[in-house]
């Protein structure tokens, strides 16, 4: 089955991957997703970020050979003049794609307006606004993992989407994790008396499986309690390593 | 299940407890030590577990023997019933079968998880006969009480009037022989 790799560099803090040059890469070093795409003939490349910061290190070293479609991982909640503690169970998040050179000054501007006059710890807009902005050029998708579904089948939330003014893609995901399958069952519930499109995608934070290590390594620094070891490392459901380019490539 | 530490990915277990059970009567325990030639305990979970490494070392058993018997338990049985097996053990699992080489049984779909159960039962947000049961747990696993050890076996025990040995708690065979008392009496507030 095809999968549409999805990529997430570091700059989300989220991944250990690079957007660096392909010739910047050294031995040992850091993998970039540019060399990947370039040595495993990725000509769309699919970045996924949680904001603006890498969009032009990306267009740049993405070059004439791979074509960037770049979209912004963003928090949408039911209100954002609802700062208290409980609208956290509003949120969940969608991920809008820049089509076109208008869609990336309307992500700028939807980016703007979450790290401004939505910003409650951290960047978040509601559908109010995100419609005030919406424009030619912007296409939503329904991440697999956090979406409102996720939000709403897994944790006692209120995640209520609102597709008045488009038509969203839903992505869907099989890394090994028992609460795919819940996911799936959401995703089925909720569309199956609709005709929106389902893609098969594949999360990346890690080229191979061996890097695992690396990157949750990498997860347990970034811990905010200070206290995550290898050993405790206390993430979540953390127990698959197929989230990386060779578990694309394999098909798993 | 017993395990070198709470990494998901990397733990292996080291003792595997379980009983057959029905609402009445119990058929036997399954006590099962795991012998990993690479078993590699953290001080902290060797220190909670009381890990004796003589008598693992003694009637430990290999990885695949054990496997083999715990699925076979697993497909016979009609439900699965554990304390945070959805946070734990089932991830544990199949990780276990991943290193392997094995495809893991779905038990996720007939789990029922008497801290995620006993959650929802003290936050009076009882299940609803015919909405999606795993989706229930979860939510109820995943939701945070500020309140430390809310829902631990042992606090479970002291609700429910289960009389427990504190000193006897974290051997995955004692463990067990108390969760299945909780569940026979915590089964008549979950109406599935």
């Amino acid at each position: 089955m095809h999968k549409i790799p999805l990529f997430t560099s570091a700059y989300s803090f989220r991944s250990i991957l690079t957007l660096d040059k392909p010739k910047e890469v050294k031995d040992g070093g850091p993998d970039s997703i540019i060399k990947i795409c370039e040595d495993e003939k990725i000509k769309d490349l699919f970045l996924i970020e949680e904001d603006m910061v890498g969009f032009l290190e990306a267009k740049k070293n993405c070059g004439k050979d791979i074509n960037l479609h770049f979209g912004l991982r963003i928090s949408i909640c039911g209100d954002i003049n609802d700062k208290e503690t409980s609208s956290r169970k509003t949120e969940s998040k969608y991920i809008i794609f820049a089509t076109n050179d208008n869609g990336y000054y309307g992500l700028v501007k939807i980016s703007s307006f979450a790290n401004t006059q939505g910003f409650n710890k951290y960047p978040r807009i509601d559908f109010k606004n995100l419609k005030k902005l919406w424009g030619d050029g912007l296409l939503l998708a329904i991440p697999f993992y956090d979406s409102f579904i996720h939000r709403n089948w897994c944790y006692i939330s209120s995640c209520v989407p609102d597709f008045s003014f488009c038509k969203p893609v839903f992505f869907v995901e099989d890394n090994g994790l028992f609460i795919d399958d819940i996911i799936k069952q959401g995703i089925e519930s909720f569309c199956k008396d609709s005709d929106y499109e389902k893609i098969n995608t594949k999360t990346i934070y890690y080229k191979d499986k061996e890097d695992f290590k690396a990157w949750q390594t990498y997860k347990c620094i970034k811990d905010e309690s200070r206290k995550a070891t290898l050993h405790m490392p206390g993430l979540e459901q953390c127990a698959s390593d197929l989230f990386c380019v060779e578990a694309w490539k394999n098909g798993e | 299940m017993e395990t070198e530490d709470t990494n998901l990915f990397y733990t292996k277990a080291w003792q595997f407890a379980g009983i057959p059970f029905n609402l009445s009567s119990d058929f036997g325990l399954i006590n099962l030590y795991v012998k990993w030639p690479d078993l590699n305990m953290s001080k902290g979970a060797a220190e909670v577990t009381r890990f004796d490494k003589s008598i693992w070392e003694k009637n430990g058993v290999d990885p695949k023997e054990a496997l083999d018997i715990i699925d076979k338990e697993f497909e016979e049985a009609d439900w699965v019933v554990g304390h945070n097996p959805l946070g734990f053990d089932i991830p544990v699992y199949r990780s276990w079968c991943r290193m392997l080489g094995r495809k893991p049984l779905p038990i996720h779909f007939k789990t029922i998880d008497t801290l995620a159960c006993g959650k929802g039962i003290k936050l009076d947000f009882l299940y609803k006969k015919g909405d999606n049961f795993l989706s229930y747990q979860m939510k109820m696993l995943n939701e945070h009480v500020k309140k430390r050890g809310f829902a631990t076996l042992s606090a479970l025990c002291k609700d429910y009037g289960i009389p427990f040995d504190q000193n006897r708690l974290h051997d995955a065979g004692y463990d067990i022989s108390i969760n299945v008392e909780l569940f026979r009496k915590m089964i008549f507030k979950i109406d599935i």
